[in-house]
């Protein structure tokens, strides 16, 4: 399935691209993320109790970040797999400079394999748009938070 | 198709469930089980705790009181479709029950199971959102009354904290010149709505004074369409003013689009069954 | 002494059966309802992708977890197991070789992988979750066409996608036909690929008792006898040391018509752990890993003169097998070749079957098993065809019937139909649809804006299976008759009823030769102990391949018993009647012997015949001569809502000819679930998959098996045309009704709409697809 959305958020670009970099960020803002450890040149192992209501599953995952044009656009490959199956995504992040700030477009596809790709069709899309606007919106939060900590200190 | 380990618990006092419900942030609550239990065989969710709500009195009336029908958040669909007061005097939700799944989830599946847990694609939040019912949630913090319109919030997500219960739902009881009608387009499979339009129009000399226009089954949420109440109100309720209204009731919406309809489908059916509803709740109504 | 009162008629009477109380008041044994002492639980973890590497397989929490007994690996059961075994060889097939369990890659979603055996259900469930595999996600086949052509394989050691291709007919008469003909319908037909659904999902219980070394398998199967027969190979264990119980079985449609590797595997630990070990499959599980049913694309060229006469039939049929060969996977698509011709005289005909691997679950029987696909190419090719000419489509049918008067029939494909009257079938069924009238009315309603259709099927289907040279483990039945001392009737079966009715029917005939009454015959059958040889139920063949063995068998019993009654009245057997259990002199009636009289003498045997053993029991092997063919004619009624794409089936008239009619309810209840599935295919089921080989529809949320307030109440009736394969002259009913019924809601539908331009909508007929065809016609987008 495709999934495209976009946020505006109210910060720089250059600190919007640091925090999809930065693994103590994306630990904070990944919906459900327990762990998030480097495992190497841009990429993380990952641990998530992820879901939407009720329907939540434990996934072990990698993230990995590719063709990097700082601070512009850079792709992301997600694959995890838990009791309920297996997914993967793989989309591109562009970042562009606007008045009100910087605007994140995310652009991909994703798909899901064993259990939750049978009974789940009907949700799916809706539930992965939820869960990046959650992250999105945890990702601003966070960039405010770490603002107000740079500014208190 | 085996769930996994959970304890179990069946309180006999509102309180005691939401003690549960606030010790344990992995708990869940059981009414009726016919959404969670599949879930949970298909161990798409895992709660540490089940709730049960069984044992709780006080949550299975329908009384009139004030205007208003009062219906406790574990009335069956199966009463709520065999209950004369509201048949006689809130015809809607009756006829909407009687839509849901089959015999057997109706005679367990509940009001409040139904619309805390907000599917998609369920039909009692149609009904709620064209009678503007009053939902009360009850949590550590006490008692709260949301509107039906502030409480499908996002996917499967309402206006209820983690911790609170869906104890009751209040319906005003429509007055003379109201009729409603329930379109129902429904998934083959699992009687689903793959579109579901609840209308109820209120007359009064002729003229649609107020209509009401929820949809179910096509988006992320069920919602009402303002803009197809806002293009009745005022007609007479007339084929033309019917179908220019049912034509705007999929606007501004993003469809959902799966193995029983494409979006584009779907945005057609809520205008099908839009016009059906609306012809049909203007009838009544007259 | 007078003849006594003659017994009730049995045959032909509608006889409640017997099986249903038990099984309607939860009285009956399936599989999960044993419970051995000591029992452990398996539980299988199976591939979520359709085609991948698997990289590495981590069992050592899984083997720690709570309750595990034992943890079986695809290396160790490669070892210990022979490969799942496949019977239909055809010449020049391609077959990838297959264990129980899959380790090097894995080739489509739900393939074994690893088993987990623990103490119960639960905990192997949870610890099947502990099981980490490693999988390289590979590019997954789906298209079959696509397939053909080039890309990904599904076996690479194959070097291609291609597992068979079989020709029928005649390739060259069929092209000069075509060419040469006036008018010509070329048409691609999809027959969508099904998911069977009993509504017991397969089970086995496996007990291997190592002090007598005997392994004995309860499994809701289909074929007991076969399948001890393979699971001995399979489980290496003597075939003599192997038992197999088929208990009540949920269901089987074909779907159980096999052997899976969970069967193997549970034997394969029961022997290890020397307890019994039982599988149990979700539905989930039932979804992906047990056989599918269809799945064959066709491209139809039908070839008629101007005035409708056939000149040529040539059909290429791509049938996506999945992902490897089951027990008769490759045989079903053959079944499908040999009914090309249906009811009509066609000149020339020619198909090519081209069956094609694919990364989805593989396909094997399911009710009609070919036939299905069969008609309804050849029932739409014939309303395009009249559509064409601007031909009535009853008119065009009958004009091509093979005539009631050319029986036996030899068909363009090798076949010999043993009788049929289809102009028959088709007027009654045109009388009970109210056939004149109802065009006036249609067209009456069209005026008012309102779309009604009328479809027809006039089929013909090929069951009693049938002659051992067109199968691979013999098509043969056996039967045991054996009066007990006291006169009691023990009947001994090899066929496997799982829902035909055979503990009634087969009662009915015995109690009425045999003069017994019908509570006093008990029919046996699904235990490999206690009968000694058969095949199984499948192919609609229980009563006329079965059933033909137990007539040989009483003929047997009466033969011998008038043997006695001769010795006993000192007369000759020639000059004895034998009816209802009385063997009387035949000018003499008054000198008679009665059945429980003739047992005594024959199991006490003081006094035997001349080269006569003691004893009254029969046992016949019948070898049929040749397949039976019922056919019919299904009509349906629908109306079409324009505005949203439903279909209301408001009519459904099913003609329907078994030949001879033993119990006239068990018919109408075969024909009632036929018709549901066939029904089905056109309006409610389809198995769909996503560029992944994931299955979307994958479960009953998504995939419609039809309620029956989504079904109208169906009007039945019969004609008989006896046929002169089997001396019941009965021809089988179990798949008649999903054959013939799919055509006719299809054409119903393009008949209605036909006014609006639409000419074909392929199955499923779901409301969106129908839109679209209307607004496609009308040339508008939405």
């Amino acid at each position: 399935m495709q999934l495209i959305g976009s946020r505006t958020m109210p910060y720089a670009r250059e600190r919007v691209w640091a925090a999809l970099q930065d693994p103590a960020m994306l630990r904070k803002t990944l919906p459900g993320c327990e762990e998030l450890t480097p495992s190497g040149e841009d990429s993380f192992d990952a641990k998530v109790t992820i879901g939407v209501a009720a329907i939540k599953g434990r996934y072990k995952g990698k993230v990995r970040l590719f063709d990097l044009e700082p601070p512009r656009k850079l792709r992301m490959a997600v694959e995890g797999g838990g009791g309920p199956g297996r997914m993967r995504g793989e989309g591109t992040v562009e970042l562009e400079s606007v008045a009100e700030g910087t605007k994140l477009v995310y652009d991909g596809e994703a798909a899901t394999f064993g259990p939750i790709a049978r009974v789940g069709q009907r949700l799916l899309r809706s539930a992965a748009n939820k869960l990046l606007g959650e992250f999105l919106s945890r990702l601003e939060q966070e960039l405010g938070r770490e603002g107000e900590s740079e500014r208190a200190s | 198709m085996i769930p996994a380990a959970f304890e179990y618990a069946a309180p006999d006092s509102i309180d005691e469930a939401i003690a549960l419900l606030e010790r344990n942030d992995d708990a869940k609550l059981l009414a009726g089980g016919h959404s969670l239990l599949p879930l949970m065989k298909l161990r798409l969710a895992a709660p540490s705790l089940l709730v049960d709500l069984r044992r709780v009195s006080g949550l299975d009336g329908i009384e009139e009181a004030n205007g208003e029908i009062r219906i406790g958040g574990m009335v069956t669909h199966a009463a709520i479709e065999r209950s004369d007061l509201l048949v006689r005097r809130a015809p809607l939700l009756p006829a909407v029950a009687a839509t849901i799944g089959d015999v057997q989830v109706r005679n367990r599946g509940t009001i409040g199971g139904s619309l805390a847990h907000a599917d998609p694609a369920a039909d009692l939040p149609a009904a709620v959102l064209a009678l503007d019912a009053q939902l009360v949630a009850r949590g550590a913090a006490g008692e709260r009354v949301v509107s039906a319109a502030d409480f499908f919030v996002d996917l499967l997500t309402t206006a209820l904290d983690p911790g609170e219960v869906l104890t009751e739902v209040r319906v005003p009881v429509p007055g003379m010149g109201s009729g409603s009608a329930y379109a129902k387009f429904p998934n083959p499979a699992s009687h689903y709505a793959i579109v579901g339009v609840a209308a109820r129009v209120d007359m009064q000399d002729g003229r649609v004074r107020e209509a009401r226009v929820a949809v179910t089954g096509a988006t992320a949420t069920a919602y009402l369409s303002a803009a197809a109440a806002a293009r009745l109100q005022g007609s007479s309720g007339d084929a033309a003013a019917i179908a220019e209204a049912a034509g705007l009731a999929a606007e501004g919406r993003e469809m959902l689009e799966d193995l029983s309809a494409s979006a584009a489908y779907r945005a057609h059916l809520v205008a099908v069954q839009a016009r059906r509803a609306l012809a049909e709740a203007v009838a009544a109504a007259g | 002494m007078t003849t006594q009162e003659r017994p009730p008629k049995l045959i032909g009477e509608p006889i409640k059966r017997r099986e249903d109380p038990r099984l309607i008041t939860g009285q009956g044994s399936y599989v999960d309802d044993l419970q051995p002492l000591g029992t452990l639980h398996l539980v299988i973890v199976r591939s979520p992708y359709a085609h991948a590497r698997v990289t590495g397989i981590d069992v050592s929490a899984a083997r720690n977890a709570p309750g595990v007994v034992a943890v079986l690996t695809p290396e160790d059961v490669q070892q210990s197991t022979e490969p799942v075994p496949v019977a239909a060889q055809l010449e020049g097939m391609h077959m990838p070789l297959r264990h129980a369990l899959t380790g090097g890659e894995v080739k489509f979603v739900g393939e074994p992988v690893v088993a987990i055996v623990a103490e119960d259900r639960y905990l192997a469930a949870d610890a099947a979750e502990l099981v980490e595999v490693e999988y390289e996600e590979l590019p997954a086949v789906i298209d079959p066409e696509q397939a053909l052509e080039g890309g990904p394989l599904v076996h690479d050691e194959l070097g291609t996608n291609l597992c068979v291709v079989s020709p029928i007919g005649d390739a060259e008469a069929a092209a000069r036909a075509i060419e040469g003909a006036e008018v010509v319908i070329k048409q691609r037909l999809m027959n969508q690929r099904l998911i069977p659904n009993p509504i017991e999902p397969r089970a086995v219980l496996a007990h291997y008792e190592p002090g007598p070394g005997t392994l004995t398998v309860w499994s809701s199967t289909q074929i007991p006898h076969l399948l001890k027969t393979l699971l001995s190979a399979c489980a290496r264990v003597p075939e003599q040391l192997v038992r197999v119980v088929a208990p009540d079985v949920g269901g089987g449609f074909g779907c159980k018509l096999n052997v899976y590797p969970e069967e193997i595997l549970a034997a394969l630990a029961s022997r290890r752990l020397e307890r019994p070990v039982k599988f149990v499959e979700t539905r989930q599980e039932n979804y992906v890993a047990t056989i599918h049913g269809r799945d064959l694309i066709g491209h139809l060229e039908l070839g008629a003169k101007r005035d409708g006469t056939l000149v040529g039939y040539r059909i290429k049929v791509i049938a996506d097998i999945g992902a490897y060969q089951h027990l008769l996977t490759a045989a079903i698509p053959t079944l499908t070749a040999l009914m090309l011709q249906g009811v009509y005289k066609i000149p020339a005909l020619a198909g090519e079957i081209v069956e094609v691997f694919t990364n989805k679950t593989p396909t094997d029987a399911y009710r009609g098993a070919g036939r299905p696909e069969a008609t309804y190419y050849l029932e739409r090719g014939m309303d395009l065809l009249a559509a064409e000419l601007g031909m009535d489509p009853v008119e065009l049918r009958r004009k091509n019937f093979i005539g009631a008067g050319e029986f036996p029939f030899d068909t363009q494909t090798g076949l010999v139909y043993d009788s049929g009257d289809y102009d028959a079938a088709l007027d009654k069924a045109l009388a009970i649809v109210g056939y004149d009238d109802f065009r006036s009315e249609q067209a009456r309603l069209r005026e008012a804006g309102r779309y009604l259709g009328v479809g027809f099927s006039t089929y013909v289907e090929i069951c009693g299976v049938g002659p051992s040279s067109a199968l691979p483990a013999g098509g043969w039945e056996a039967g045991t008759v054996r009066v007990e001392r006291t006169g009691k009737v023990t009947v001994l079966t090899g066929v496997s009823p799982h829902g035909q009715g055979e503990e009634t029917s087969f009662a009915q005939i015995a109690a009425e030769r045999l003069g017994v009454g019908i509570e006093d015959v008990t029919v046996i059958h699904g235990d490999t102990a206690q009968v000694s040889a058969g095949i199984g139920t499948f192919g609609s063949r229980s009563l006329a391949v079965g059933g033909t063995a137990l007539v040989m068998s009483l003929d047997k019993i009466e033969a011998k018993a008038k043997r006695f009654a001769a010795h006993a009245m000192e007369v000759q057997a020639d000059d004895l009647e034998f009816e209802a259990g009385q063997v009387f002199v035949k000018d003499a009636p008054e000198k008679t012997i009665s059945l429980p009289e003739i047992a005594t003498l024959a199991y006490n045997a003081v006094d035997l015949p001349p080269d006569t053993e003691p004893g009254l029991e029969a046992t016949s092997y019948y070898e049929p001569g040749n397949f039976t063919f019922p056919f019919g004619t299904h009509v349906a009624v629908v109306e079409v809502d324009t505005d949203s794409g439903a279909i209301d089936l408001q009519r459904f008239i099913s003609v329907d000819d078994c030949g001879n009619i033993i119990n006239p309810l068990i018919v109408e209840g075969q024909i009632h679930g036929g018709l549901a599935q066939g029904i089905a295919q056109a309006l409610y089921e389809e198995a769909v998959y996503d560029a992944n080989g994931q299955l979307l529809s994958g479960s009953l949320m998504d995939y419609a098996v039809p309620r029956a307030d989504q079904l109208p109440s169906f009007e039945l009736a019969t004609t008989v045309t006896p046929t002169g394969v089997n001396p019941l002259g009965a021809k089988g009913v179990g798949e008649a009704g999903t054959i013939g019924s799919t055509p006719a809601i299809v054409n119903a539908v393009v008949d209605a709409l036909a006014p609006l331009g639409v000419q074909h909508i392929e199955m499923m007929l779901r409301p969106e697809r129908v839109l679209d065809a209307i607004q496609a016609a009308k040339g508008g987008a939405r």
